[in-house]
């Protein structure tokens, strides 16, 4: 597919930082679990972490598809960093698209600079508890998955408050009492995103920025799981390739039975059939960041690039393991990396059934 | 499904089943994490018998049926297939005793394998040979009474907990695969010492590191059988030993599919056909791959001649199941399932190894079309005549 000027500008910039400051610390980040905020900061002189936000907010308001081959770029060098971007371009977005004009004011010019990092959290209401009491909405219990919960910021959450059991979608500060936040490290892959579990002791969010005063949470939630879709895919599109490249390197230089083993067929096949997966999945990926961008209904086409290329992913992180063989294995390789990243960006936001019957009930109309 | 196991087998599955919940469960995260051998564990199993079932009866063994290997692994890696390839790495490491070795290597060995007092190791891999096994460096130069070893073996599991390993190395480099030999090595011999310890994905209780010979003198009686038969018995052990890595990989995928069946059923989700979809085609591959296996380990226990192909068929089709079980049961999950409490995620990094260890399955079907073309060009020739 063809991109702008614009785009493959930003592609070359992107791809470049990725490759000279990223690269050589990727395996520090998974094995700290962190992406040092020194880096962070770089990607907001770069304008990505602005990328969805109006010029007049501060942001870049850059078009879906200049953030998409961003984070595909970044994507092939460190998921976990480009997750943490995607995240935040997607609390951004959850204000921009939702919340009054005093959040907009509160949040989105430090988003766009870099100076807070938002996070979000997955819906998981069945660990939280709200309470009413005196006319003051009580939170406890916990929240075991918050996106960018190290970057110190901010995140978006859901919470139950009403019987129905509708949820409404706050902005969570850090300093809320009896909020805490410990990190993650039992996910199997994205370390360095900075997975975090939220704990909540008597959390009294009566005064807490709520976003959704017009639509309810799940509006929000669908709303935002929908860009981060396209996020997804882009990261994943970038992931495969990352690991494809890898294994093409290393099939070109490991030697068995006399030859470089590129030059079998069984290995040459899983090339084949990598970057088919690929160019299905990218095309997809940019499809559903164009149509976003023209404007028109893009729900479908972004649940198809997601569901597709998030297992996709998997398949191509695991094929690249299989090239690579014993050493495929071993953490001194990268493939082994991509293989558990892949397994999370595959269950963010929505299980691939789910995102399977949104598109169902889309074609069946 | 019923497959109609002998109550001798039915004892050893008891056993088996027995040892994982109460010894293994406990502690596999433990030493998933600490990425450290199970000594205690595989001791407690070898006092349970658990290691006589590679050794035959004549040797202080039970048998050394492929059946009972199967029914012991695929128990064991239900649980934890680290703990369970700590485990299996014995059968792998004793196979060219029991079927090679001379009756006075048997004697000095088996005995003593059988009850754990000596764990067994296999040294093949090196850092040239990995798919092309024959590519080997280590050679064995004849030196008097003894061969002296210089080498390094890679990728070597369980090779710093071993006493005793079956090694390969070329005596005759000229002969290529014909110049290979086996020995039968002690862990005291000089000149033998451990190098490199991997840092894994999975199958982390597993130890893998280098085996380095540096002139490590080995008494020429620790010769295997005939000079030049190494790569033979090789294969041959690994036509042996190749279902009980299909039953490691089975272990894992019913372990998955019985957390995943309990999630499902607990979160309400097996009215969602999406899941149930799921659910019965993990069921249906499983018992597959299971049937596959023992019809194998049957057909290599009742004396068949020629099974490459079906013991190639038996570790491919159970790896393969293995993974994919794996992947589908966290996409059920969803984002618990990428969590370690869940422990499906630790199942998906031990699968992983079952598609590459003992022959990659990009190998297996190497054998197995090898074995075709042959079986094909054979009718052939019978039609012409």
């Amino acid at each position: 597919m063809e991109l702008n000027q614009e785009c493959t500008l930003l592609q070359s910039e992107l791809r470049k930082f990725a490759q000279q400051v990223i690269l050589d610390k990727v395996d520090e980040f998974d094995k700290s679990c962190s992406v040092p905020s020194d880096n962070v900061k770089q990607l907001a002189e770069m304008g990505i972490l602005g990328a969805i936000i109006p010029e007049d907010k501060g942001g870049a308001a850059l078009d879906t598809i200049g953030l998409v081959v961003s984070l595909e770029e970044i994507g092939k060098v460190c998921p976990s960093t480009a997750l943490i971007v995607a995240i935040h371009n997607a609390f951004a977005f959850s204000i921009m698209k939702f919340g009054s004009d005093d959040l907009q004011k509160k949040y989105l010019e430090k988003a766009a600079s870099g100076k807070i990092i938002g996070g979000f959290a997955t819906i998981n209401t069945n660990e939280l508890h709200v309470e009413h009491a005196d006319g003051n909405i009580i939170v406890n219990g916990t929240n075991s998955l918050i996106l960018n919960a190290e970057m110190r910021g901010p995140f978006v959450m859901f919470l139950p408050i009403d019987e129905e059991k509708t949820v409404s979608a706050y902005v969570i500060d850090r300093d809320l009492p009896g909020l805490t936040i410990r990190k993650s490290e039992t996910a199997v892959g994205l370390k360095a995103a900075g997975i975090g579990i939220a704990s909540f002791e008597n959390s009294n969010i009566t005064h807490a920025p709520l976003i959704s005063t017009k639509e309810d949470g799940d509006t929000v939630y669908n709303a935002v799981c929908d860009l981060l879709n396209i996020y997804l895919a882009a990261i994943a599109c970038g992931l495969a390739q990352g690991a494809t490249d890898a294994a093409i390197k290393y099939a070109k230089e490991r030697v068995q039975f006399g030859e470089p083993i590129i030059s079998f067929g069984m290995v040459r096949e899983k090339i084949a059939d990598m970057s088919t997966q690929i160019e299905a999945g990218r095309l997809l990926a940019y499809n559903a960041a164009l149509t976003r961008d023209a404007g028109k209904d893009y729900s479908h086409v972004a649940s198809m690039a997601k569901y597709y290329i998030g297992r996709a992913a998997i398949d191509v992180a695991n094929s690249a393991i299989q090239i690579f063989g014993g050493y495929g294995y071993m953490k001194d390789y990268p493939v082994e990396r991509y293989f558990r990243d892949a397994q999370v960006i595959n269950v963010l936001c929505n299980r691939p059934t789910d995102e399977k019957e949104r598109i169902a009930k889309h074609a069946i109309g | 499904m019923e497959y109609f196991l002998s109550e001798k087998e039915k004892q050893l599955q008891a056993t088996a089943h027995g040892i994982a919940e109460n010894l293994v469960l406990p502690v596999r995260d433990e030493f998933d994490n600490k990425a450290e051998f199970p000594r205690a564990v595989i001791t407690e199993m070898a006092k349970q018998g658990m290691l006589k079932i590679f050794v035959p009866e004549e040797y202080g063994g039970t048998g050394g049926k492929i059946m009972d290997m199967c029914i012991a692994c695929e128990e064991i890696a239900r649980v934890c297939a680290g703990i369970a390839t700590a485990y299996a790495v014995n059968a792998l490491g004793c196979g060219p005793i029991v079927h090679f070795a001379s009756d006075e290597q048997k004697r000095k060995y088996l005995p003593r394998i059988a009850t754990g007092e000596l764990f067994c190791a296999f040294g093949l891999t090196e850092a040239q040979a990995g798919s092309d096994a024959a590519n080997i460096q280590t050679t064995a130069r004849k030196e008097g009474d003894y061969y002296i070893l210089n080498g390094v073996k890679q990728f070597i599991s369980n090779a710093s907990e071993s006493d005793v390993f079956t090694v390969l190395a070329a005596t005759d480099k000229t002969r290529g695969a014909r110049g290979i030999s086996a020995f039968i090595i002690e862990k005291e011999m000089p000149g033998l010492s451990y190098g490199k310890e991997e840092n894994k994905l999975g199958i982390r209780a597993s130890i893998t590191t280098e085996l380095v010979f540096e002139d490590c003198k080995v008494p020429k009686e620790n010769l295997m059988g005939r000079e030049g038969m190494g790569f033979i018995y090789t294969m041959r052990n690994f036509d042996r030993a190749r279902p009980g890595v299909g039953a490691i990989g089975l272990g894992i995928a019913q372990g998955a599919y019985e957390d995943v069946l309990d999630y499902a059923y607990t979160h309400d989700l097996l009215n969602n056909q999406y899941i149930a979809r799921k659910i019965a085609d993990m069921a249906t591959e499983i018992e597959a791959a299971r049937a596959l296996m023992y019809a194998t380990a049957r057909m290599i226990d009742s004396g068949a001649k020629a099974y490459s192909k079906e013991s190639s068929f038996a570790k491919l089709y159970p790896s393969d199941v293995a993974m994919k079980v794996c992947i589908e049961a966290i996409e059920v999950l969803g984002p618990h399932g990428v969590l370690k409490e869940y422990y499906i995620e630790k199942r998906l990094r031990d699968a992983k190894i079952t598609q590459i260890y003992e022959g990659t399955n990009e190998i297996q079907r190497g054998v197995i079309a090898l074995e075709l073309t042959r079986e094909m060009g054979k009718k052939k020739r019978t039609k012409k005549e």
